[in-house]
């Protein structure tokens, strides 16, 4: 969004009557930037190793009940970048990935939590709040080199531990689940 | 006391109380600490184990079956790897890792992990043996994993113990101060009801640590129920502590009934209870006898679980169900073992049971080879099913006349050995041949009639004749050889002779090969007269070593059988064909036409090319068919009548005259001579021979010479050396004869004088019917 955009959004979101023209700008905006508007109909299909299956309460798919993402279909969703320490290694680590939410969007999630599943079976639910609530990172890369799953890849669900020591604790510090394999939205 | 001193003395006892209070609470903060970082060192190194068993299910099936996928498979080795790394090298593992006995553990586990990965990244699904090392290793990557667990909960309770003994110096501390300074009961009261609290939230505290326990268990347990193996434990002293899912069903019992009791009570089968007290390298192969009914295979070891001081805590149990596995291996083995169609052992089998008899010092043994005779007629007449029929059938007979002991193998095709363990002597060896043939001497009787068939067995005994597999089958099979050589039903047992024998004929093969390569074989001519003027009517081929090269004493009978064994047999016949043509074309052309009558051995080689050998060598030579006569014997109906007859008569039809040679020496079956298309008797020189020696002969001479006739064909009788002889045969109507008396064979050079100048009238006649050429009979 350009410098005329924001001061398009500055000067109509002043108003209460202004409210219902902001909204739908606000939904031009996102789906003119939303990557997978070339595609309408669905999701593109993944052409490299599926990393992650999200189901459950979603409104696009490009398998039988569910959607298939590789890296690539990830990372197209619009890489960013978070550097922070975790409860678990020693020293910052600068973690690159999409915001979890650009995720939610491309797959139309309707659902208040996700369930997510890793590799080795771990599942934990994550309150969709959470997303809402701290700048969060679906990351794949650390150090600018996607993870393996020896070193908790190839998706990690990364909180802000430096930035907002109380997600290092309970409840928050199991939902950072890492080699993330699946997601039921629901 | 004043209130100025009990003021003080209050303070001191405040500042003594206050000192207590927050000195024990400090220590209670650093036990309640200690006691939950205990807990979750445990939890955390028993979580560790249950990704090692999760992983271990996943190899498997990888390695069975190759699910999941190779790329799913090392992701979830990366995800083993991880879960070791957080325990070893990660903050949460740094509590377990601070105590050195731990640390030492968890560094073993995380060596012998990373020393077994490259081979897990190398492992094909399939490869058994690489399976098998890598499940072993995996194995030892959970022993010190185990045994961390087990002391880390140790760990845990002493910790919780270590508490416990502390609110107890407390109160004891308490109550002696009070005593001491004689606190106000308010201060009593509160330091008890503070006292309260602190117990009761100590004790949530527990509670929460018990649930948290109780959640990993149930973790443990959920697994462990999921896990595709039977697992069982029991106590120190052999009480039943856990029993799976899968070992319940296998029992056919239930878990809450088992607990606590004596495995042998409830019965409980080996390989899922304590066999011995000590620790199981590997796994052990058990059979277990379901409640359904099934006899079961299980791969089961035993790990025992020590505490601190060394002493057995538990022992756990794991057996493997591989009974559909082992069922399909037996079958194969059985399959490669087998001959499927009758059953016994095949050539492998035996071969490897041969050789392990053999293996033993002093091993006495005799090997017998039996071959069926006429099965290949019995095959060609009523086909193939029917000839599998009678393997069948004759499998049965041979296991009803051997021993027990004995092995009985089907080589392949008809042949059939016998390994007789043990023989006294060789006559025992011949008794077991002898029950053998005569058990098949009896008509076989299928679903395809009553088939006669024989059978003919050589005999090697080891060591006598050999001490090797290689050795002993040779021998066996010479003798064999001699024995079909022999009449039917023969049993020959190898000698120092036959191999002689055998050796020779080895030694001829080679010499014909090499005579047959140089041209150095040449044709003999023996003419055939008529006998009322003698005239020379045809020449019979007959083949000679050349001068100086024939091995001494060979005649050319052994010459030709020996061809005929060595599949020399073909390119002898094209060369002894194109010889005789040539040498016929050449005296047609020298203006003295006569027939030449060639040998045909007729083994199957020959006579599936027998029309192609025959025309190419009248081509070439472009001799006319009717100066080509072919003699065969008898044992070529007898062996292959139909498709004999229907060559021989397409031959007959081009002109060429056939003969049927030696009459009256094997088989003479009038009903052949009926529907085999010739032209020519030849009688045997042993009838010939003894025409003047006695009324028989020449009664049967007369009779063969009456028969042929009536039957239109011209009668040759051979090896005539006296005159008497050529008179008699005159006098019976034999129309023509050969022999010394009549000349004897030699070269072409020398045989072209006696042939007769073509009249001017007859020159480049065609020769129709031998009828033609007969003499009138006498009256």
């Amino acid at each position: 969004m350009g410098p005329l955009g924001e001061a398009a959004l500055g000067a109509i979101s002043r108003g209460p009557p202004m409210r219902f023209l902001s909204a739908l700008l606000l939904s031009l905006v996102a789906l003119a930037t939303s990557p997978a508007l070339s595609e309408a109909g669905g999701l593109p299909p993944p052409t490299g190793r599926p990393i992650l299956e999200v189901s459950g309460a979603i409104g696009r798919t490009n398998a039988p009940g569910k959607a298939v993402f590789d890296l690539a279909s990830i990372e197209a969703l619009g890489l960013r970048e978070l550097t922070t320490r975790t409860p678990w290694t020693e020293g910052e680590q600068r973690f690159s990935g999409i915001d979890p939410r650009a995720l939610l969007a491309a797959v139309e999630a309707r659902g208040k939590e996700l369930e997510a599943t890793a590799l080795d079976g771990y599942r934990v639910v994550v309150p969709i709040a959470d997303l809402e609530r701290f700048p969060m990172l679906l990351a794949t890369r650390r150090d600018g080199r996607p993870m393996p799953v020896r070193e908790r890849g190839p998706l990690w669900l990364v909180y802000p531990w430096s930035t907002h020591p109380e997600t290092a604790e309970q409840p928050y510090r199991g939902r950072a689940i890492w080699q993330l394999r699946t997601i039921v939205v629901r | 006391m004043d209130r100025r001193r009990f003021g003080v003395v209050l303070l001191a006892g405040l500042c003594f109380l206050a000192a207590l209070v927050s000195g024990v609470g400090r220590l209670r903060e650093h036990r309640a600490f200690d006691l939950e970082a205990s807990l979750q060192s445990g939890w955390f190194a028993s979580r560790t184990e249950a990704h090692l068993l999760r992983f271990a299910a996943i190899l498997e099936r990888f390695a069975a079956r190759g699910e999941p996928d190779r790329e799913s498979f090392h992701e979830q080795v990366d995800v083993l790897l991880l879960a070791v790394r957080r325990l070893v090298r990660e903050p949460d593992g740094a509590r377990l890792m601070a105590d050195p006995a731990l640390a030492g553990l968890a560094y073993e586990v995380e060596r012998r992990l990373l020393e077994l990965e490259p081979d897990l990244a190398r492992l094909e699904p399939g490869d058994e043996a690489a399976h098998a090392s890598v499940r072993e290793r995996l194995d030892e990557v959970g022993r010190p994993l185990a045994e961390l667990v087990a002391r880390a909960y140790d760990r845990f309770l002493s910790a919780a113990a270590a508490s416990g003994r502390l609110a107890t110096t407390f109160r004891r501390d308490l109550l002696v101060s009070l005593g001491l300074t004689g606190l106000s009961g308010v201060l009593l009261v509160g330091l008890v009801v503070s006292t309260v609290r602190e117990a009761r939230s100590a004790r949530r505290r527990a509670d929460r640590a018990a649930s948290v326990a109780r959640e990993a268990e149930e973790s443990l347990r959920t697994l462990v129920d999921a896990l595709p193996v039977a697992v069982t434990a029991f106590d120190e002293r052999g009480r039943v502590l856990l029993v799976n899912r899968h070992a319940a069903e296998l029992a056919g019992i239930a878990e809450p009934a088992a607990l606590g009791r004596d495995p042998a009570g409830i019965g409980l089968p080996a390989g899922l209870s304590p066999a011995g007290s000590r620790d199981e390298r590997g796994f052990r192969e058990v059979e277990l006898d379901c409640p359904d009914g099934r006899r079961r295979h299980l791969l089961a070891t035993a790990r025992r679980v020590l505490r601190e001081d060394g002493s057995l805590a538990r022992t756990v149990h794991i057996a493997l169900d591989v009974t559909d596995r082992r069922d399909a291996e037996e079958q194969l083995r059985y399959l490669a073992e087998h001959d499927p169609l009758t059953g016994l052992a095949n050539r492998n089998r035996f071969l490897r049971a041969l050789e392990s008899v053999l293996a033993r010092p002093g091993a006495r043994v005799a090997l017998h080879l039996l071959d069926l005779d006429g099965f290949k007629e019995v095959n060609d007449s009523l086909g193939h099913p029917a000839g599998d029929r009678l393997l069948v059938a004759v499998a049965g007979r041979l296991a009803g006349a051997a021993d027990a002991g004995t092995l009985i193998a089907r080589l392949g095709g008809d042949e059939f050995a016998l390994l007789q363990p043990d023989p006294p002597d060789a006559d025992a060896a011949r008794r077991l041949a002898r029950r053998l043939t005569e058990s098949l001497a009896q008509p076989v009787v299928t679903v395809d009639g009553r088939i006669r068939v024989g059978s003919s067995v050589g005999i090697a005994l080891a060591p006598e004749h050999g001490r090797t597999v290689d050795e002993l089958l040779r021998h066996a099979d010479i003798a064999l050889y001699r024995a079909k050589a022999n009449a039917r039903g023969s049993i020959v047992l190898f000698s120092g002779e036959l191999a002689a024998a055998q050796a020779l004929r080895h030694r001829l093969a080679t010499a014909l090969e090499t005579a047959l390569q140089q041209g150095a074989l040449a044709l003999h001519f023996q003419p055939i007269r008529r006998l009322g003027d003698r005239r020379v009517v045809a020449c019979e081929a007959l083949l000679r070593w050349p001068e100086g090269r024939a091995p001494r004493g060979v005649s050319t009978g052994e010459l030709v059988a020996v061809a005929e064994e060595t599949g020399l047999v073909g390119p002898l016949t094209e060369w002894v064909l194109r010889t005789a043509c040539r040498q016929a074309r050449l005296w047609q052309q020298l203006g003295r036409p006569c027939p030449v009558a060639v040998n045909l051995s007729m083994t199957p080689t020959v006579l599936d090319r027998l029309e192609t050998l025959v025309e190419t060598a009248l081509d070439r030579a472009g001799l006319h068919p009717g100066l080509l006569e072919l003699e065969v014997t008898e044992g070529v109906l007898i062996r292959n009548f139909d498709q004999a007859t229907a060559r021989l008569e397409r031959l007959r039809r081009r002109g060429i005259k056939i003969a049927l040679d030696d009459f009256g020496t094997g088989y003479s079956a009038l009903a052949y001579l009926q529907r085999f298309p010739l032209d020519k008797l030849k009688i045997d020189r042993r009838f010939t021979g003894e025409l003047g020696t006695g009324p028989t002969a020449l009664a049967i001479v007369d009779a063969i010479v009456r028969l042929g006739h009536a039957l239109g064909l011209a009668i040759v009788a051979e090896g005539v050396e006296r005159e008497e002889q050529l008179r008699l045969l005159r006098e019976v109507g034999c129309d023509q004869a050969q022999g010394f008396l009549l000349g004897m064979p030699d070269t072409a050079e020398r045989v072209f004088p006696l042939l007769e100048a073509a009249p001017a009238t007859e020159h480049g006649r065609t020769p129709t019917r031998v009828a033609a050429e007969r003499e009138p009979t006498p009256a």
